[in-house]
């Protein structure tokens, strides 16, 4: 392994995995499908957590209710939405997310939104006192990607006042 | 003319020193001069530094994606370049190997910032081990081991328990303790593993960060489940959780077995003491059955019986083995788990002062046993390997 040859694999190979990852996550928010997701969020914690939003996406269905914890997991979105468990999918669900239950929530890995530290405060503020909703890209594998945050139906950057963002 | 120049000048014409001996002290500090320049070019270019990034960081959300992410591949294939110029050994290729380490790690941040990816802390450490495994492979300094070797066991001891948390049946009103405790107990138990692999394999520093995390973890362990206790506030293992670190125990039981550099005894005492924790980690099995009119005195005396068991066999282990800085260890937590006794089960001041006085002796004479009479160890020492 501590030849030159075994040096250059142990440079390139993690530019090659994070080079892999990132194009891998790029893929995802170009190619899948946009589905907008209503966010709300949960009182009396802080939605600001570090340099994140946190919220509870609203799946439109009851899900985790019989089995709070679960390794496997997901929503079925279209064409009806649905909680099932297991790896599997409902027969006929076109579209769907993969996650898991932990304390009797559904996580499908969207449930953090970073945001400049700045406008932090104002736009826990908006997701408090406007509809405000997740739009993702969802891969026929049922993962999901952020594309952006929106507030009444607009981008957070519009959403927040230009001298906030500078 | 400087001060220094101006007294060995006087000095020479004094005739105290010679004019071989005055070069050489002018030479020297000369380099001394230059170093305190160096040292002041590198502060200038470290605030500079801060200072470029605390610009990056106030117009981080205005920074296209495209371009942090050019940015950070651009300097991870810099410090790439860098540390494949340079020589090996050297401090400067182990400095920029840990540096390339923490660049990988903060990479996977901007990644998961950029995408907003919402996965867990363990996930990312685990991307993070498998990435720069080889790359450690190549230090030969401690720095790079012990960054990838902790970070490495966190990973595996969140991922333990993550996985042992989303299995457990109920919703727990406030917080499930018996996942993590598991998951403590699982990490031991694996850098246990490594280690005795390091050391059969004679792997250095691996056999370094994974036996120090061995030492610690399982240390932290013992007095986090003698509390527990202590307290009867034992979790139910979680599903799965016993059969996990039960599957770890044998591994690393086998391990102990195969380490022929270890006498018998040592093995024999190491491995006893893995299955008492193992033993101890349900919340019955050794201490079962537990009447209602046991005294929470007689809880504590359990408990404490099973810290003085556990640190006992680490100490014969230490003693026949002549590893000194552990035997001292294990002499000192003996001690202290002694006094700790005193203070919970005779609440008194007179039998606390007895109690002290006992264990004071007691490390006064393993103390001695250990400095001046060896003579009982090297009988026992005297066994084979």
């Amino acid at each position: 392994m501590k030849t030159r040859t075994g040096l250059l694999f142990a440079l390139l190979l993690p530019i090659v995995m994070l080079a892999a990852s990132a194009a891998r996550h790029h893929w995802q928010r170009t190619r899948g499908e946009r589905i907008d997701l209503p966010i709300h969020g949960y009182d009396p914690r802080d939605l600001l957590s570090g340099h994140y939003l946190r919220y509870r996406v609203g799946y439109g269905v009851a899900t985790c209710a019989q089995t709070p914890n679960l390794p496997t997991a997901g929503v079925c979105l279209k064409p009806r939405r649905a909680f099932f468990t297991g790896a599997t999918p409902p027969r006929g669900c076109r579209l769907y997310l993969r996650g898991h239950c932990r304390r009797g929530r559904f996580e499908a890995g969207i449930e953090r939104f970073y945001l400049p530290e700045a406008n932090g405060v104002a736009l826990e503020k908006r997701v408090r006192n406007h509809n405000a909703a997740l739009r993702l890209a969802v891969t026929p594998e049922g993962e999901a990607t952020i594309i952006d945050l929106l507030i009444e139906g607009r981008s957070w950057h519009e959403s927040i006042p230009r001298r906030q963002t500078d | 003319m400087d001060r220094i120049e101006r007294r060995l000048k006087e000095w020479h014409e004094q005739g105290l020193l010679d004019t071989a001996t005055r070069q050489r002290l002018l030479a020297y500090e000369a380099g001394r001069e230059r170093g305190h320049w160096r040292a002041l070019l590198v502060l200038g270019a470290l605030v500079a530094g801060i200072g470029v990034i605390s610009l990056i960081a106030a117009n981080w959300a205005n920074i296209p994606d495209g371009l942090k992410l050019g940015a950070d591949f651009t300097l991870l294939a810099a410090l790439a370049v860098a540390v494949w110029n340079t020589q090996p050994g050297s401090a400067r290729r182990e400095t920029l190997i840990v540096l390339f380490q923490l660049l990988c790690l903060a990479s996977i941040g901007l990644i998961a910032q950029i995408y907003h990816l919402g996965g867990r802390p363990w996930q990312a450490l685990a991307a993070w081990s498998a990435m720069c495994l080889p790359i450690t492979l190549h230090a030969r300094a401690r720095p790079a081991w012990w960054l990838w070797g902790s970070l490495a066991l966190l990973a595996f001891a969140l991922a333990v328990d993550e996985q042992l948390s989303l299995r457990a049946p109920r919703l727990e009103p406030l917080f499930d303790e018996g996942p993590l405790l598991y998951a403590w107990l699982a990490g031991a138990l694996l850098a246990g593993i490594v280690h005795q692999l390091a050391a059969r394999w004679e792997w250095r520093k691996a056999r370094e960060v994974f036996g120090f995390w061995w030492l610690f973890a399982g240390l932290g362990y013992v007095a986090l489940i003698d509390a527990m206790h202590s307290l009867r506030e034992f979790p139910n293992p979680p599903a799965g959780g016993l059969y996990l670190v039960g599957g770890l125990a044998i591994l690393l039981l086998l391990g102990i077995a195969a380490r022929r550099d270890l006498r018998p005894a040592s093995r024999l005492s190491l491995g006893l003491t893995v299955l008492l924790v193992l033993a101890a980690s349900h919340p019955e099995w050794l201490f079962f059955p537990i009447h209602a009119s046991d005294t929470l005195d007689s809880q504590h005396l359990r408990a404490a019986a099973l810290s003085l068991l556990v640190l006992a066999g680490g100490l014969l282990a230490a003693g026949l083995e002549g590893w000194s800085h552990l035997f001292q260890l294990f002499t000192l937590l003996i001690g202290l788990r002694f006094f700790v006794i005193y203070l919970q089960a005779f609440a008194g001041l007179a039998a606390t002062g007895i109690g002290l006085i006992l264990s004071g002796l007691l490390i006064i004479a393993l103390v001695v046993l250990w400095r001046h009479s060896l003579k009982l160890f090297e009988r026992l020492r005297g066994g084979p390997r």
